[in-house]
């Protein structure tokens, strides 16, 4: 039994534009540019570029005027344009190492070559609503530190080189790779549906473009006793990495430029096992923007995946590759969970019928019972 | 390019280099600038027009290990070709046309005779805002750089 | 081989009407196997390829489809030059490895040696795009198959004997196989694996 359900058009077009309308909101108040979204609300800007896995400010600002600001909707309807260009290439391997640094903190050395820098962030922010901003008014710490930065144009950042090749030195941390190893061409899940095991590379393509609210919940999770995760954050670096790419027609590495980016490296401690001596592991994370909550979950969740190459035990769902990387995508799983909007009449009727069957067969089977006994009673 | 040496690779790297991170708007309003001096608009045919796509960029595990593919950005490349024959490419971060077709006139035109001209007038006022931008950033962070006070604990 | 860019030539004209435009006469192509469709665009083709055969180039490869050329295509700079600027597909010495090959049809290598997808996934196999003397729909073979109500005639002149022979004879293990797309100036007639050859008029 199949009927085509019909109609609507009219409701449906109505609806958009009442969305339309809401979105809007109050037109005697001015209306939001894209332009205003992408400088006043940069970190939401970001995680729509991280979900959305397209690196374009502009687009993921779009996005979120679009969307009323769901993060969700703004997320789909990046992918969704991300389909119709064209793919032009990949780029080297970008080298976070000769990254302009805004901001750098290590939770495992105090006194790192290059310092501890603190960049733009909340960490150390009273968590207090600042009502100056209701009022229209510019924060007050805004203009000093425009000033600041002005007036001291001679203060140099120094090189910071990665804090885990400290422990690199005394052997007690695993390499990221093998002095001879050459480069691999990585796997790439939107050309190649994923299929498991997935190797590293292709599970780290996975969790930059997942949720990071799953992600952070699944991290947290590892650390809470289901894991056996002990973490401690190597460090954490954010700032602008040059990208670079060799077209064919020039045959040598050029400059395309600049993108913002967040990397974290995790590192836990490995008790060893027959073939590797006790010694830190990594995890690793890497994302777009300003995202830090998302690299170290990121990182963390890296490494809960690496424990069967580990030689630990899957025992939790933080460390099963299938049930993080194929429920880690909000746009699969909002749609999903989404679509039990669309009509199902149909196979609701065929379920309400089967109930209804299923009631008054075991009505008929107690009556059956009670007529078979009734005699007997009559008797 | 075909016999090019290093110095001249390293050279064109260079001046592609700050095209393509030029701010849109300043390189327009250079590039008017360098109009007037050239004389005329230069003669071009496209190889390919400007198109916009997006390029996959890739990371590598643990900073420095295998590479993996992070996440695509955004990218607009065009190629054309000036009457006297030499072609100009361009590979743009973005979606602008009008920066990437600037930015392969420009890379044509440095190839040849008007390449002093170009360097002056568009690369150099270029390169020394991008360079300000970069020591603005740079001071900015350092700012926010810790100095730890470590109590003396009497170990000497 | 570097990319010789003097000898670069325009591509499409407008890159996404006319790849659209492209796309759709090969669906029509492969939808109707053995009708002859025309090309518009582009207007010029680098070295020997034909029109037709650059136009399928242009609409169907890019960087993630590796890409076999016969003996003279590779040695070819102007052609090489140019798909690698226009396609960026990688180039493959073997045969095995490519999603695409453009060949001469004198000088197919045997069909066997093209990817002839597997039994999980029969659509990873090669797509032969193959340069022929002559298309018209003489009745020289008898097509037969989905998207032929009865039959159909054609004629592809140029088309090596042994080729011919083992394109007939893999249709037995369908559907594995390849697609095949022939070109000849500005024509291109496409025979999709699913079609039934036989040698001889109706």
């Amino acid at each position: 039994m199949y009927v085509a359900v019909k109609g609507g058009e009219k409701a449906i077009d109505n609806a958009h534009a009442l969305m339309a309308k809401r979105r809007r909101g109050d037109t005697g108040i001015a209306e939001l540019s894209v332009e205003q979204i992408r400088q006043q609300l940069p970190l939401a800007v970001d995680r729509v570029m991280n979900e959305g896995s397209v690196y374009d400010p502009q687009l993921a600002a779009l996005a979120l005027k679009q969307a009323s600001g769901d993060a969700v909707e703004a997320i789909f309807l990046l992918r969704a344009y991300r389909t119709t260009l064209p793919r032009i290439g990949y780029s080297e391997p970008l080298d976070t190492e000769a990254m302009q640094i805004e901001r750098r903190v290590s939770g495992t050395f105090k006194d790192l070559p290059g310092g501890q820098i603190l960049g733009p962030t909340y960490d150390y922010t009273h968590r207090l609503l600042d009502f100056s901003l209701l009022a229209d008014a510019q924060a007050e710490g805004a203009e000093e530190a425009a000033e600041s930065a002005d007036s001291k144009l001679a203060v140099e950042v120094e090189a910071c080189p990665r804090v885990l090749e400290l422990l690199n030195k005394e052997g007690l941390i695993e390499n990221s790779r093998q002095p001879d190893e050459a480069d691999q061409v990585p796997g790439d899940l939107t050309r190649q549906p994923i299929s498991y095991p997935a190797d590293r590379a292709l599970r780290l393509q996975n969790l930059a473009r997942g949720d990071e609210g799953f992600l952070l919940s699944l991290s947290y999770a590892s650390m809470r006793g289901y894991g056996d995760s002990h973490p401690f954050a190597g460090e954490m670096r954010c700032g602008r990495v040059t990208v670079e790419l060799v077209p064919e027609e020039l045959g040598f590495p050029i400059e395309v430029g600049e993108v913002q980016l967040t990397e974290c490296e995790m590192v836990n401690q490995f008790h060893g096992s027959k073939e590797q001596p006790p010694q830190f592991t990594r995890g690793y994370g890497l994302v777009f923007g300003y995202s830090e909550r998302k690299a170290m979950s990121m990182a963390l969740i890296d490494r809960s995946l690496r424990c069967e190459e580990l030689g630990e035990q899957v025992l939790y769902p933080n460390q099963d590759q299938e049930f993080v990387l194929s429920h880690s995508d909000c746009v699969s799983a909002n749609g999903f969970v989404s679509h039990l909007k669309l009509p199902h009449y149909v196979d609701f009727q065929s379920e309400l019928e089967m109930i209804r069957r299923l009631r008054s067969e075991s009505v008929e089977v107690q009556s059956g019972d009670n007529a078979t006994e009734q005699p007997e009673a009559e008797a | 390019m075909t016999a090019s040496t290093d110095q001249q690779v390293q050279a064109r790297q260079r001046w592609i280099s700050v095209l393509a991170k030029a701010d849109s708007e300043q390189l327009q309003q250079l590039w008017q600038q360098c109009l007037m001096q050239l004389g005329a608009a230069p003669d071009y045919q496209f190889i390919r027009k400007p198109e916009s796509g997006l390029t996959m960029l890739r990371g590598r595990i643990g900073g420095s290990g295998q590479p993996f593919n992070l996440g695509e950005m955004t990218l607009t490349r065009c190629a054309l070709r000036l009457e006297s024959g030499t072609l100009g490419v361009s590979y743009i971060q973005g979606r602008n046309h009008q920066h990437a077709l600037l930015a392969a006139l420009a890379d044509a035109l440095l190839q040849q005779d008007e390449h002093d001209l170009i360097q002056r007038q568009l690369i150099t006022p270029l390169a020394s805002q991008q360079r300000a931008d970069r020591e603005a950033r740079d001071s900015a962070s350092a700012d926010t750089k810790v100095d730890f006070f470590t109590l003396v604990r009497g170990e000497d | 081989m570097a990319v010789v860019s003097d000898q670069l030539i325009a591509g499409f004209s407008d890159p996404v009407q006319d790849s659209q435009t492209l796309f759709r006469t090969l669906l029509k192509a492969m939808s109707e196997p053995g009708l002859i469709r025309q090309i518009e665009q582009p207007e010029r083709a680098p070295g020997p390829l034909s029109l037709a055969g650059w136009a399928v180039a242009l609409g169907m490869l890019d960087a993630d489809t590796p890409l076999w050329l016969s003996r003279s295509l590779m040695q070819d700079s102007t052609l090489s030059s140019n798909l690698r600027f226009h396609c960026q597909s990688p180039l493959t010495a073997c045969a095995a490895e490519a999603d695409f090959a453009l060949a001469l049809a004198a000088e197919l290598p045997e069909l066997a040696s093209f990817n002839q997808g597997c039994a999980e996934y029969p659509d990873r196999s090669a797509t032969l795009i193959i340069q022929v003397e002559g298309i018209s729909d003489e009745p020289d073979w008898t097509l037969t198959g989905p998207g032929i109500e009865s039959e159909r005639g054609l004629t592809i002149r140029g088309l090596p004997q042994a080729f011919t022979e083992q394109l007939i004879a893999s249709r037995r293990r369908f559907p594995l196989g390849v697609d095949c797309i022939f070109v000849c100036a500005e024509q291109l007639v496409a025979l999709p694996r699913s079609t039934q050859i036989r040698i001889g008029g109706a």
